[in-house]
């Protein structure tokens, strides 16, 4: 344990930089309104102190000794619960990666979100989805990392559900909260049984020393327990296979959240736990998490080449891309996989920013003209290019990225993550290669569905005779400041040079470098390989795209009715893409309602299985505790009524009586006054006399 | 002694408890009044009876004092019953059993 | 018709008080000397009397015994009158009638009261009671109101609102009664001495004289207070019976 002697001020940098976006969130809330510009401008210079500070710590902290902080927060027993922060390489690059985008998703926001209703409410969310985040990177406790955990899908929740009066935004929060509340239920089933065996939840002293191993060596079931709990949450979080299903709903959410939260820091939540905890997995729990992966990212690649929602897709995208970290972390390569991560948020972020103000572009177009159309279909768009030169620059840059173009960081990522993948599918022989030729299957995927998305949108004629007019109102003609900062600096981040110096030559990223426990493998034939793959693929696909339309266009074009030739061109639209991959995708395309179902079934089980013990065995305690309570009540209540009172009464009505006796001496009756008076003499004399 | 004394007593007890009678039961303030009567009478008549055998007469000269204070008894009573049945309308010791005014 | 019943009324009472005392003094000297006759008889009496001589002007002869049975005759007869005429009051309906048999019930005592050698005291009870309480009874009941003396048409009306019922004064009444008699036969006269102390003083002493000089000398000061007593409560009775008179 080191503490922080060197830098007395870090504390303070770091207390304040963990509760500035509380204090936002707070401010918000309760002032929002009543704010100048309801407030954002608070939001904006938290966000901004935020990512200055997080760099002076990633300055600071880089490739030194970790550094940590420590208070003391409750005690059980002999057993202290301690509020540790822990900075180390892998925190501070988290940290400067989300301040940093969280940073321009606000920058972003200001013109996005401008016109909202609870514009205030966002930034709040905004604020508290940071803190949290914050949170789950700093905290080295698991208590305490599992409380930001389940902040972060608050949030998310919150967020998702930001325009809370469609009622498809409703629903998407609803099934996002419940996926992400099954994967904290691993989360929680991982720290229990961690804290019964070891009695306490301090990650790097669970980690640092060999006690795990070795204990785990002799008690096996719980090691693997642990770790499939762990992968549990993470899936959920990072939406692998069967958990995938709650990121395509929330792009019901704003664009730009979805930008920051759907792609780029909220769903690396689960990668980074996986990365966090790597010690505790056992080779048969990486090798299901390497499979998962691995199944993920070619099944989402393919997802998304037959949508046609620009969101869901890039949403397929990010689950794809998440599959292939996952399937890194899995064959125990956790530098490639973060490396992965932080070029991914960046090339990500971007598309989703760009996306964001192409629906806002057609958006307003259709509201403008008056016609009732998705604005995110990609169906209903086309030929941006020269509406929106900057928008289709940017996007071309981000889907290099995301491609793997030469030059690009995610070409660097990817490359490192498959060449890995090689390496240690030669280690193990036989049917691990099946790895790496599904991962560059779905790279495959990847350049063909990305090369759709950008033809259509930015190159294709639009189908729609509304759009083919020359010359359309564009609401977006001189793009504001501040979508222009966040599109250029994170342009700027897709490139190679900020992750290495050489586009071609891994062992020269400064990121790698700074994680010594992944191997660095290079090899030149593999790189070659994978660039004229890539690059291959990326013209078949380009030149398919180009030719299938003309084709069309010539081939049908002057032959056809107007009418016929719409069915034609939608159909045209709808099978775009089957030609190449076939009837395979036609069956994965009812998937998602399959699995809907499944996950649902397995739910009501379940909660019926807890209703069944809730209403025969908790509710026949709580009735047999109600009814002794009752009795004892009952007897209290008697005691009450017929004891004290009675005495009470007793007294009252012995008085009474004895009144009423009295009484008959002072009714102004004189003959019954000398009657009494009479009888009293008798008994008197009697008395008298007989004694 | 010609006559004892007991028969005295006896005729006085008699009366006295004609008088007691009298006054528990009837409902009008003069027949009460009469059994007031009655009962002085009865002790005039032990007083008397009983000095007889006193040289000094001390009894005779009671009864005396108990026949004048009776007489100014009957005159302050009977002035009452009939303020009284001026007041009420009637001379019915039960119906009166209220004070001031009706 | 009233008038008459008046008239002859008061006829009858100023006889009976102008007469009435002489007549019972010479009751009571008879009775006086029945008492000496029969007190000679008493063998220890004569022989002590006889011892010193003092009474041997009285002679009596032998047809005594008569006129000794007589007396007793004539003294249970009394009381029977009073016991009865008493019990008559009680069940008279007609106030008037009642009022006139509680006068001869006095009358019977003051006999009774001559049998007890204390003729004053009868006299006084003839005068002061016939002289003031009944013409005090008559005359305030009379003048006043006619409805008053008819007891019925009074008790008619009445609800019997919690008075006693008359079994019950009947049973008080008759168990004083009996308390009482109990009383006097378990009374030890001999326990009482000064009722022996001096048995030859009887007959002499019952004079009227006696009264009056215990009145003017020993009993001085209740008599004047019995005598302002009476005044005042005279006055109070006709101030109680004066008539509301208007100051203004």
């Amino acid at each position: 344990m080191v503490k922080s002697h060197v830098y007395p001020s870090m504390t303070q940098l770091l207390l304040f930089l963990f509760l500035s976006p509380l204090i936002v969130f707070v401010i918000q809330l309760i002032f929002g309104t009543k704010l100048p510009r309801k407030g954002d401008f608070i939001a904006l210079l938290v966000a901004v102190i935020c990512c200055v500070s997080s760099s002076i710590l990633f300055v600071v902290v880089w490739n030194q000794s970790p550094v940590t902080y420590q208070w003391n927060w409750f005690i059980v027993g002999k057993t202290i619960f301690h509020i540790r922060f822990l900075l180390n390489n892998l925190s501070v690059i988290m940290l400067l990666l989300v301040s940093f985008i969280s940073l321009l998703v606000h920058v972003y926001s200001l013109f996005y979100m401008r016109n909202e209703v609870f514009y205030h409410r966002y930034w709040a969310y905004l604020g508290l989805f940071t803190f949290a985040m914050i949170g789950v990177i700093l905290s080295d406790n698991l208590l305490i990392l599992y409380f930001f955990w389940e902040l972060v899908g608050f949030s998310s929740y919150l967020l998702i559900g930001f325009w809370f009066k469609k009622s498809s935004a409703i629903q998407a929060n609803k099934k996002a909260f419940l996926v992400n509340r099954f994967g904290d239920m691993g989360f929680l089933i991982a720290i229990g049984i961690l804290y019964a065996h070891f009695h306490q939840l301090t990650i790097t002293e669970l980690f640092a020393e060999n006690t795990l191993s070795k204990y785990f060596q002799q008690d096996a079931f719980w090691v693997h327990l642990v770790g499939i709990s762990f992968f549990i949450a993470a899936m959920a979080k990072s939406a692998q296979f069967p958990f995938h299903v709650w990121l395509l709903d929330a792009m019901e959410g704003p664009t730009s959240v979805s930008a920051l939260i759907h792609a780029a820091t909220m769903v690396a939540a689960g990668v980074f736990l996986l990365i966090r905890v790597n010690p505790i997995f056992t080779p048969s729990v990486l090798l299901i998490i390497a499979i998962v992966g691995t199944f993920t990212a070619l099944f989402a690649a393919l997802l998304a080449c037959v949508q046609t929602d620009l969101k869901k897709i890039l949403a397929f995208s990010t689950i794809s891309q998440l599959g292939f970290m996952i399937c890194a972390i899995g064959i125990g390569s956790c530098s490639s996989a973060l490396f992965h991560l932080v070029t991914h948020a960046f090339f990500k972020c971007l598309l989703f920013l760009c996306a964001g103000i192409v629906i806002y572009y057609y958006k307003s177009l259709f509201q403008q003209q008056n016609v009732n159309l998705d604005a995110q279909d990609i169906r209903n768009m086309g030929n941006l290019r020269k509406t929106l030169p900057l928008v289709f620059i940017t996007m071309l840059i981000a889907s290099a990225a995301l491609i793997g173009f030469p030059f690009t960081s995610g070409a660097l990522s990817k490359e490192n993550i498959l060449i890995h993948l090689w390496y240690w599918a030669v280690q193990k022989e036989g049917w691990y290669y099946m790895f790496p030729i599904i991962l560059l299957l779905a790279t495959a995927t990847t350049i063909i569905y990305t090369t759709r998305f950008i033809y259509k949108i930015f190159i294709a004629r639009p189908t729609i005779e509304l759009l083919c007019k020359d010359k359309l109102v564009n609401s977006l003609h001189p793009l504001p400041f501040s979508v222009k900062i966040p599109l250029f600096l994170l342009s700027l981040c897709c490139f190679f040079v900020l992750f290495a110096w050489s586009p071609f030559s891994l062992a020269h990223s400064w990121l790698l470098n700074g994680f010594l426990t992944g191997i660095v493998y290079h090899s030149g034939i593999l790189t070659t390989f994978i660039n004229v793959f890539i690059i291959s693929i990326l013209l078949i696909s380009i030149l398919f795209y180009r030719f299938s339309i003309t084709f069309s266009h010539r081939f049908y074009i002057f032959n056809m009715q107007v009418p016929q030739y719409h069915a034609f061109l939608n159909h045209c639209r709808n099978h775009i893409t089957y030609v190449p991959i076939g009837g395979f995708i036609r069956l994965l395309n009812i998937h998602r309602r399959r699995t809907d179902i499944v996950i649902a079934n397995i739910f009501l089980m379940i909660s019926n299985l807890a209703n069944w013990v809730d209403r025969k065995i908790m509710d026949q305690v709580a009735y047999c505790s109600s009814y002794i309570a009752l009795k004892i009540s009952l007897i209290c209540s008697n005691f009450d009524i017929y004891g004290i009172d009675g005495i009470i009464h007793g007294i009252t009505t012995g008085i009474r009586n004895f009144s009423i006796v009295l009484r008959l001496f002072q009714r102004g009756n004189v003959q019954k006054y000398l009657s009494v008076f009479f009888v009293t003499l008798l008994l008197l004399l009697l008395l008298f006399y007989l004694f | 002694m010609l006559i004892d004394i007991q028969c005295y007593l006896i005729v006085s007890s008699i009366l006295f408890s004609i008088g007691i009678y009298a006054f528990l039961t009837k409902r009008n303030v003069v027949m009460m009044l009469i059994g007031i009567e009655f009962m002085i009478n009865a002790a005039i008549i032990n007083f008397v009876a009983f000095s007889k055998y006193d040289s000094n007469n001390e009894g005779q000269i009671m009864a005396i004092f108990i026949i004048i204070m009776a007489a100014a008894g009957v005159a302050v009573a009977l002035a009452i019953i009939l303020n009284l049945y001026k007041h009420y309308k009637t001379i019915d010791p039960n119906q009166v059993h209220e004070l001031g005014e009706k | 018709m009233l008038e008459l019943f008046f008239t002859r009324t008061a006829t009858i009472v100023l006889s009976a008080v102008l007469f009435y005392p002489i007549f019972c003094h010479l009751c009571a000297e008879t009775v006086r000397a029945i008492e000496r006759l029969n007190y000679f008889h008493n063998p220890k009496v004569r022989s002590y009397c006889l011892s010193f001589k003092k009474y041997h002007t009285f002679e009596y002869t032998t047809g005594n015994k008569n006129i000794i049975f007589m007396y007793h005759i004539i003294f249970y007869l009394f009381c029977v009158l009073v016991i009865s005429l008493a019990v008559i009051t009680i069940y008279t309906k007609n106030l008037v009638r009642a009022v006139f048999t509680f006068f001869l019930t006095l009358f019977a005592i003051s006999g009774l009261y001559v049998f007890s050698l204390a003729d004053f005291v009868a006299i006084t009870q003839i005068v002061i009671y016939v002289g003031g309480v009944l013409v005090l009874f008559l005359f305030g009941l009379m003048l006043s109101d006619k409805k008053l003396l008819d007891m019925n048409s009074l008790q008619k009306t009445t609800i019997r609102l919690g008075n006693l019922r008359p079994f019950v004064g009947l049973v008080i009444a008759v168990s004083f009664l009996c308390l009482l008699v109990f009383m006097w036969f378990e009374l030890d006269m001999n326990s009482i001495t000064w009722m022996h102390t001096n048995p030859i003083a009887n007959a002499k002493q019952h004079e009227v004289s006696n009264i009056g000089i215990a009145l003017m000398t020993k009993f001085l000061i209740p008599f004047e207070v019995i005598a302002v007593f009476l005044l005042m409560a005279l006055i109070g009775a006709s101030h109680l019976m004066r008539k509301e008179v208007d100051v203004d």
